[in-house]
């Protein structure tokens, strides 16, 4: 790995080299040195331009990391939490309603619960007020179900000009896909574990 | 030594070619910005009335080359036209592709993202200059629903976006380029390298871009043995606000001062203030837009005589950033003087 002093400090020798070159150019009297020594200090501009190319690569990409503007980090993670509570306070109500209505207990009305969030969700979607939504509240809408039926929905409407079965079959789960992949995975190995730990007393 | 050629990147026309016509179509957000008044034509949505946002996008393309055309007082079916160039964005240049065929004119399609603007000006004016070709039409669009889809995330996704990305511009831009004319002139063009500084992050193109429109601005500078003053306006193509403030910085560092007279397409298209686009816009149109509906129009009412056109392009693809590869980029410049 090349540093960036040391790429500094080759560029200040080049350039001093270079100088003599042209200091020799200048006070040579036979022309045919000094044709050589201007080829010379010609030569090393090449270098130099290469130097210098390897020098910004270096400084570039650190620099732009350091001056880039950050997403407001407190203003975010404080409409997330709105968001995400305003989420779980209508999934609260709706499962109240579920529970009265259909007469079951509170933990059964969890599962349409989640049900209707969905649609609800895939329905403002549609309506193309989720994304707006989502900009502002961020985290809060897309940590919880609602976030996973926009993804599905979304692509699913974005790409059903492709077809039913290459289109929204075939690319629905392009951004929720992973979240299937990697839930199953996750329950999977949580599940080993605890079935491992309750084996084990 | 060829006769027209300055230094490494530049050529200098000997018969400038003219601007006989330009137009700008431009979508819904566009028409809100502070342009548009400026445009050609607008569109009501995203979809004007097509099915797909790629039949949207042709549709721009094809309504900017027949305004254009039309302001050069070119008919017919196929119009006298020697060379169609055109890019865009969509895989393939599929919305180039489409026009072609119907323009049926020869056709060359350009890829240079962002900068192809300038891209097909240079070439055209080359063609021209040469004399290959007394009448060339250039044209790039983009589509905001359409390279979001191919490059990002479906239109309705709730993400929240970065501070310093960009919104792509939906609109379309076409130049009649003629060997004879009154119209402004393309008297010089800087053919950009590529540039590779090792930013990665898809989001951050203006950053990206910077050190190409930077270092494409150093060598026309440096062919012509122009000063950054001697232009009224130098305007790069999609810079964005971040990517404005990184050029000149960047500009700086490499001992150039880019003044008040400095600005980028990508922050005069939008407000800032009252449009939700964060850093401000993006894409092939961009440029295109900003050129043909605003800056060549204040060059015919007088108020703007010398401009140099730096046009950005990030040369990725979802492929490269996927497997988490730099984003390489271009620029290219044209001055037009009247």
């Amino acid at each position: 790995m090349i540093k960036q002093k040391e790429l500094e400090e080759t560029i200040a020798t080049v350039e001093s080299v270079q100088g003599n070159y042209l200091v020799f150019a200048e006070s040579t009297q036979d022309p045919q040195a000094k044709a050589m020594f201007q080829s010379m200090a010609e030569d090393v501009t090449g270098h130099l331009q290469q130097l210098h190319q390897k020098l910004d690569q270096l400084v570039y990409s650190k620099w732009i990391a350091k001056v880039e503007p950050r997403p407001p980090r407190l203003r975010n993670a404080v409409l997330a939490f709105v968001g995400g509570g305003l989420v779980c306070l209508v999934g609260e109500a709706i499962t109240d309603v579920w529970e009265a209505v259909m007469g079951i207990s509170h933990e059964r009305a969890g599962d349409a619960t989640v049900a209707t969030l969905i649609f609800l969700a895939a329905l403002l979607t549609g309506l193309g007020w989720f994304d707006k939504a989502g900009r502002f509240l961020g985290a809060g809408l897309a940590v919880p179900v609602t976030g996973f039926a926009n993804a599905m929905s979304s692509a699913a409407l974005e790409f059903k000009r492709e077809g039913l079965v290459f289109g929204v079959g075939g690319r629905m789960f392009q951004l929720a896909g992973a979240v299937i992949v990697f839930g199953v995975t996750t329950a999977f190995v949580a599940g080993i574990v605890s079935a491992v730990i309750e084996g084990w007393y | 030594m060829a006769k027209m050629r300055l230094g490494t990147n530049t050529v200098r026309f000997d018969k400038p070619p003219c601007i006989a016509g330009a137009a700008a179509v431009a979508g819904p957000l566009e028409a809100q910005g502070p342009l548009g008044v400026e445009y050609d034509q607008t569109y009501p949505d995203l979809m004007i009335g097509q099915d797909s946002y790629e039949k949207a996008e042709r549709l721009m393309m094809d309504d900017a080359c027949k305004l254009a055309l039309g302001k050069a007082n070119i008919t017919g079916s196929p119009p006298k036209v020697d060379y169609f160039l055109a890019g865009d964005l969509l895989n393939q240049l599929i919305t180039s592709n489409y026009i072609a065929k119907n323009l049926a004119v020869p056709y060359l399609g350009l890829y240079g993202a962002c900068s192809t603007f300038c891209e097909g000006l240079s070439l055209g004016a080359m063609l021209i200059a040469g004399d290959f070709a007394d009448t060339v039409l250039c044209a790039t669009s983009s589509h905001n629903g359409a390279s979001e889809r191919q490059y990002r995330y479906p239109t309705e996704y709730g993400g929240q976006r970065k501070p310093y990305a960009q919104w792509t511009v939906t609109g379309a831009g076409a130049v009649v380029l003629q060997s004879q004319g009154s119209g402004p002139k393309i008297t010089h063009a800087t053919t950009g390298r590529v540039m590779d500084l090792g930013v990665k992050d898809p989001y951050d193109l203006g950053a990206a871009m910077a050190p190409a429109a930077v270092d494409t601005i150093a060598a026309h500078l440096k062919d012509t043995g122009r000063s950054v003053d001697y232009y009224d306006r130098i305007v790069t193509g999609d810079l964005a606000r971040f990517g404005h403030k990184v050029a000149v910085d960047w500009a700086g560092k490499k001992r150039i001062t880019l003044g008040p007279n400095y600005t980028d397409c990508g922050i005069l298209v939008y407000d800032a203030a009252k449009q939700d686009v964060h850093s401000g816009g993006s894409g092939c149109a961009c440029s295109a837009i900003v050129t043909c509906g605003h800056l060549l129009k204040e060059m015919s009412r007088g108020k703007l005589k010398k401009l140099l056109l730096v046009a950005t392009g990030a040369l990725l693809s979802p492929t490269t950033f996927q497997q988490g590869e730099n984003i390489p980029c271009v620029a290219h410049a044209v001055a037009i003087e009247s």
